[in-house]
This record gives structure tokens, sequence and C-alpha cells, in this order.
């Protein structure tokens, strides 16, 4: 599947390659001579049977479409993972970016020329929403999303998060290097991420920088995206909707 | 009544209990184990309700123990061995758990053995750990079990083994906010991920009040880089130690680790007892890895050990770094012939005073080999051999120590080892051969890699000329170990130490606690 995005800076179309796999089918067949050291490491550290396969599934798929688009055995990837957790390609050309996420059954791996972010959830009520609000979101989000009904605040709930973690996945630092509650990505698609504390920080970095779309997936899920480019493109309530995108918080 | 095949036993209603079949005795590791028994034992849980045990060779030819389950509880392979270590010994216990959703039947309806999986040998099943301490520990085990939907959670778990992922690390910490009346940062999650020791972020005396670590001593414990945790070898090191922690400088931290202070004698009875208590007190300075390690002579094997059960316990161990300590069978010696003729040179070159003491020397070295050899009592140590450091006043402890690592086997290691050496090999040298710049550490350790040479004999590594020279290759390990997670470029930088040929070091990363943006996210 490929997401044209309205995101690209001064009018160059971005593509986002996406491809989506279903965790608990298949695994029996991988190959699991391809994972390395620390990918079999963190596999094993995993309790339970159920989520070391979709680890192992994951990995093993993820190597196989990058190794694909570089020419490379999967094996011979160098996936490397920085200081902050984001995983990488230590590869010398032109950037692959990728990121990769799952809820349930479902993987996702989103690759792009510029840093990306991807992260899904699978719709369905979430447990305590009114502490996970207060925990997750800034003000102006909560009033946002308490002036919806019951089923729809879950819904909306879900988009922000998954934008929220897109956004912090794309920026690298992933959920240990920023609060979510501090990140104001709203419910506009697309829209920006930017640091609620620190407006200054956030001009140089997320402000500037990250571009959320939030798309309705296959099989009840939500999905988000985020990208990282050096323009500052389209701020939240231009009306620059793409192809596969819609707007945010659908009912 | 004719034999069937199956154990039966008696209860004192006069009824059979069936306890597994007897026909499938096997041998591991020189114990007879009852397949039986074991599938029993695990199919006494209401979870579970069919196992089947076998005993496959994994890609090393060594003997496991594998457990296929089928039922609710198939996944929890923890819960499972926590319980099979109740019933059985543990020998008997499984190293592996295959869940199963069906067990592979032959047209007759009996389970078709040969048609049951490989388990997957690289992904090892962890050890279970130990039960929540202490109200904080106990009242977080039961938020993360309600969130994870997990039924029993140790103190050492990770959340993020445990399949926490970050909506869930959400909850957990609204969760916290209202039964401690704690706030706690997400970040936090990430960087105190067990539960031990988020329930020190929550209450931080407890570590300080209930648990002490005296084997831990800061040599210096201020500075923002990973702080190295140095196992020494014989004598006081702690002076030493201050050295080499000046020369670190201000932004190194330094722990000593004292297997001195271990006081009970059990701890000191093997290595891998010794590596246990230690890595138990650096975890209480530490909760969770990297664990930057070093050891010298005597420490050498024990931060060794301490690598493995780090690795196994899931951690990362970006440095061990062995000073002056060669792999088994290393610096290897050359043969008989050579070995006598180099004796003889050395024996001349001493001069006629000091010659003939060191060829008795030898020869009785020899003598006592080759008693050994046919199984004659032999004392363990040479009067006159070059033990003057074991004849000053070693204490129990190190006295143990030094016994029980002549009976360590050094396992293969998978972590990346940095070798240090001396220039001069002293007497042992002497009819040794070193041509291996990571003195033989490869065949056991892929990733070993040369790091310097420091010169002097073993004994004076650490003295204070040395200081600076060992400072700096430490601080090139520290380095390279940071590179390694990073998966930035090969090279550290370069500290004058001696030049020595460099292999390529995998540029994989042994990141396991930050899941932030991997999957799981």
């Amino acid at each position: 599947m490929f997401l044209t995005t309205p995101a690209a800076p001064a009018g160059l179309s971005l593509q986002i390659e996406c491809h989506r796999f279903d965790l608990d089918r298949g695994s029996a067949g991988l190959d699991l001579s391809t994972l390395d050291a620390r990918e079999r490491r963190r596999a094993g550290a995993l309790r339970f049977e159920r989520d070391r396969r979709r680890y192992v599934t994951a990995h093993v798929r993820l190597r196989e479409i990058l190794a694909a688009r570089l020419g490379l055995a999967p094996a011979a990837l160098p996936l490397a993972v920085d200081s902050q957790g984001k995983p990488w390609l230590n590869l010398a050309g032109p950037p692959c970016h990728f990121s990769l996420s799952h809820s349930g059954n479902s993987g996702w791996l989103a690759i792009a020329p510029v840093p990306v972010g991807i992260d899904v959830e699978q719709l369905k009520p979430c447990a305590g929403l009114p502490d996970l609000i207060e925990a997750a979101c800034t003000p102006a989000e909560a009033a946002a999303l308490l002036a919806l009904d019951e089923d729809g605040r879950h819904r909306a709930f879900l988009t922000l998060w998954t934008r929220k973690e897109a956004a912090l996945k794309a920026w690298g630092s992933g959920l240990g290097g920023i609060e979510p509650a501090s990140l104001d990505v709203g419910l506009a698609s697309p829209g920006r991420a930017c640091n609620r504390h620190h407006p200054a920080l956030a001009l140089a970095t997320l402000v500037t920088a990250v571009e959320v779309i939030s798309i309705a997936a296959p099989g009840a899920t939500r999905l988000a995206f985020a990208l990282v480019s050096d323009d500052t493109g389209p701020g939240p309530g231009q009306d620059r909707v793409g192809p596969g995108a819609e707007p945010g918080c659908p009912r | 009544m004719y034999r069937t095949g199956d154990l039966v036993t008696w209860l004192a209603d006069g009824s059979l209990r069936h306890l597994g079949r007897m026909d499938q005795q096997v041998k591991v590791r020189g114990h007879r184990i009852e397949l039986g028994e074991i599938e029993s034992a695990l199919e006494a849980r209401d979870d579970i309700s069919q196992c089947v045990c076998l005993v496959r060779k994994d890609p090393a030819g060594e003997a496991r123990l594998v457990a296929y389950v089928r039922g609710r509880g198939a996944d929890d392979h923890q819960a499972l061995l926590a319980h099979a270590r109740q019933s059985l010994p543990d020998y008997m216990v499984p190293q592996h758990v295959v869940a199963l959703e069906r067990l592979p039947l032959l047209p007759n309806g009996k389970i078709d053995r040969k048609a049951l999986p490989d388990p997957e040998w690289a992904l090892r099943t962890q050890a279970v750990s130990e039960a929540p301490l202490g109200p904080v520990e106990e009242g977080l085990a039961r938020i993360w079990a309600e969130v994870l939907k997990v039924d029993s959670i140790g103190r050492r778990d990770n959340f993020f083994d445990l399949g926490g992922h970050s909506l869930a690390a959400m909850r957990v910490l609204s969760r916290i906010e209202k039964t401690f009346d704690r706030k706690l940062r997400v970040v936090s999650l990430f960087e105190a991920p067990t539960l031990e020791a988020q329930a020190r972020l929550i209450d931080p005396s407890i570590a300080v009040t209930t648990r002490p670590a005296p084997a831990v001593v800061p040599i210096q414990a201020s500075g923002r880089r990973p702080p190295i945790f140095f196992v020494s070898g014989y004598g006081g090191p702690i002076l030493l130690l201050q050295n080499l922690a000046r020369e670190l400088g201000a932004n190194q931290p330094l722990y000593l680790l004292d297997f001195a202070a271990l006081d009970q004698d059990a701890q000191t009875a093997t290595i891998e007892a010794a590596a246990r208590a230690l890595v138990e007190q650096m975890r209480l300075r530490q909760p969770v890895g990297p664990y930057h390690l070093a050891g010298y002579s005597l420490g050498a094997p024990i931060v060794y050990e301490m690598g493995q059960q780090l690795l196994a316990a899931g951690e990362d161990v970006p440095m061990l770094a062995m000073l002056d300590r060669f792999a088994p069978g290393h610096p290897r010696p050359p043969a008989f012939a050579r070995r006598v003729v180099l004796h003889l040179r050395e024996a001349l070159a001493r001069g006629p005073r000091a010659a003939l003491p060191y060829l008795a020397h030898f020869t009785r070295r020899f003598g006592r080999r080759l008693a050994s050899g046919l199984g004659l009592p032999v004392s363990p140590h040479l009067p006159g051999e070059d033990l003057e450091l074991l004849e000053l006043n070693l204490d129990s402890a190190t006295r143990r120590l030094s016994v029980a690592s002549d009976h360590y086997v050094f396992q293969p290691y998978d972590g990346p080892l940095m070798f240090i050496r001396v220039a001069d090999l002293g007497d042992h040298g002497i009819g040794t051969i070193e041509d291996d710049p990571v003195g033989g550490w490869h065949e056991l350790a892929p990733l070993a890699r040369p790091i310097g040479v420091v010169p002097g004999i073993h004994t004076t590594l650490l003295f204070p000329e040395n200081a600076r020279l060992v400072a700096g290759l430490l601080t090139r390990c520290v380095a390279l170990a940071g590179n390694q997670r990073s998966g930035g470029p090969d090279d550290g930088p370069d500290d004058g130490a001696a030049p020595v040929p460099r292999r390529p070091a995998s540029s994989t990363s042994a990141s396991t606690s930050s899941a932030a943006a991997d999957i799981g996210a």
C-alpha cells in the first residue's frame, strides 16, 4: 500500500510505503537465523510465547522487506538501535527511514525518505478512559474529547494517542523523551505536533517538523503516521487532506 | 494384574491415580529422568490440559528437556516453570517450553512425538524471578497484574518483557498516582522498567533501609558516564583502584565489587554463586542494564560468569573487560621438547647461581603434573611457586574462590568481550606461545577484541605507574560499548595505548529495555 502525503516540503509529494502483516499467522516457516543477537535477546526476554511469536514475526518480516529493497540478505541488514531505542539502518547512501508498530495480531511497517513514525491501535473501548485522558492529553485535547459522546470519545482518544506516538517515534525520542501530556497533536488531519510547555523548543523541533495524518485502517484499527521534514509545511486548520487520509475523529 | 507401563499410585481411598507413563526413562546430564513425572506435574495445573516432555539435542548437541504444552496457561512459561520447580527436582525442570494449540497425532491416536517441532533454541525460557517484597512492591505487582492481565509478577520482571506497551504504561502510571499519590513521568518506566526499580522510584527509602549492599564499594560514585563495576583479584585493591578512579576522571563512576565482603560460605563456594551474589548486590546500586563490567585476575572468571548470568536474564552487557586473563588453554604451550629448550636457555641467562633453583622449580612442577596425571595425591601449591601474593593474609572468601576458579568452566559467551593483557608473561611466559591478540577468547566469545597491552607483569597491572594507561584502556572499552549500543562507528578515541590489531566489532546493539520506538511501543 502506498500513501501520498500532503506533508511534503515545497510541493513535493512524499510517498510512504506501508506494509501490513498478520503476526499470528505463518510463524512456523520463519527463518529465525536472520535475526541478530539483539533481536534474539529481546525476543528471548519476552515472557509470553505469543509476544515472542509476534515480535519475531514482525522483525523477520521487517528484515525481509528492507533487505529486498536494498538488495541485501536479510541477515546482513545492518539494523541498529540508537541511544533512544529507535531502530535505524546503519548504511551509507540515500536514507531509508522506517517505523514499525503493532497492536494485537496486526503489524505495520512504514518506509519513507524522511524520518517517519507509525502507530497503530486496535479500535476498542479503552478501560479507564478518564484516567488516560488526564494522564496523556493536553488541556485543549482533553476539553475536545470531553465534548464528545461516550463512543466518539473512545475513538477520538485512540486517534490522539496514535498521533502522539507516531510523532514521538518519528522524532526519535519515543515515549521515553517527551511526556505525551505535553505534546499537542489535535484532532485535525493533517496537523502538527507541538510541545505545549516549551514552545521555543517546539518551534525548532516538533512544530516545524512533524506532520501528523490519521487514516482509518482496515480491521477496525486506528493508524497514524508522522513525518519529520526540514520544511515547516502547512499548519493546522489548513485544508490539505490527502488521498487516503480522512479528517480526524471519524464517527 | 499385568504391566501396562503406566505409573500409578494408590490413594488413601483405594483409588488409583495415574502418574504417567513409566517407559520413558531417559538420562540427562547424568540424571535418570522419568519424563512421565514431568508431564504429570505440569498437567496437574488446571490451565494445562496436556503435556508431552521430550529430550532433544540443541544445535550445540546438548541434551535439553523440552515440554510441549496445551491449554489456557500454555503461554505463561515462567509460571509453568515456577510450578515445575516446586514439584520437581531441579534437574527435571524443563529448559524449554513450547505452547501448542494441539499435539500432533499418529493415525492410531497416539501422540506423534517425531512431529513435535523444535523449540526456538535461541530463545531460552527465563527463570521466574523472586516474589515482590514489601508493601510497595506488592501493591505495584497488583497494578501490573491488572493492567497487563498477568497472574504472577516477580520483583525482577521487566514491564516490557511482560508484553507491556505504551498505552499500558500510561495506565500503570495513572494507577500509581491514585494508589501511592506519587506522579511518575513516562520516561521513568523506560529507565526503571523492573518492578523492583519502579518501587524504589515510588519510595526511595526502600533500598537504603532494607537492602544493604556491602560488597558494592563506591570508589568514585559521581559522573555521568555509565558506571564501571570492577571485580579485582587478590590483595587489598582499594588503594590501587583509587589511583585508577583519579585517572578515569570525574565523569566516570567506578565501583569495586568486593567478593571478600560476601559473608556466607555458600556465596563463595563456586564462581557461579559468587557471581550471582555480586550481580544481586550490583542490582541494588543499578537495577537494570546496560552493565559495564571489568575483572582482573581472580575477578576475571567472576565477571565472565556475571556477564553470562546477566545475558541469560535478558540484560544488556555492552562491556566485559578481561584484564590479563587469557582464555582457558591460553597462552598455548609449544611442544614439550621446545619447552625444555626454552627453559634451559632461560636458566642459562639467569646466571650460574639462579639457574639450578630455576630448573629445580620447573622440574618439580613437571613432576607434580605427571603425578596428578597418574592420579597420585599432590599438594595444591608448590612451595616457592610464583604465589607470594597467595601467601599474604588471604581472607577465607578469597581462598575459597581461588580454589573454585580452578573448577570453573568457561561457557561460550555471546556479548562483547574486551581483552587487556600485560606485556611480560613472567615465569608463565617462558615456554608459552602467545600468537593471538585476543588471548584465545575468540573461540568462546566471537565478539572478543583486543584493547591494549600494559607494561610489566601480571601482579603489577594496577600499580600506580600503570594507572593512566589502564584508565585510558577502560575508557576506550566504555566508548566501544557505547558505540555498539548506538550502532555508530566502530572506532573509539585513541588513548595512546599500545597499538594492537583490531577486529571489526558487530554493529548489533544489545538494548533490551528501550522498547520506546521499537515494536511493542
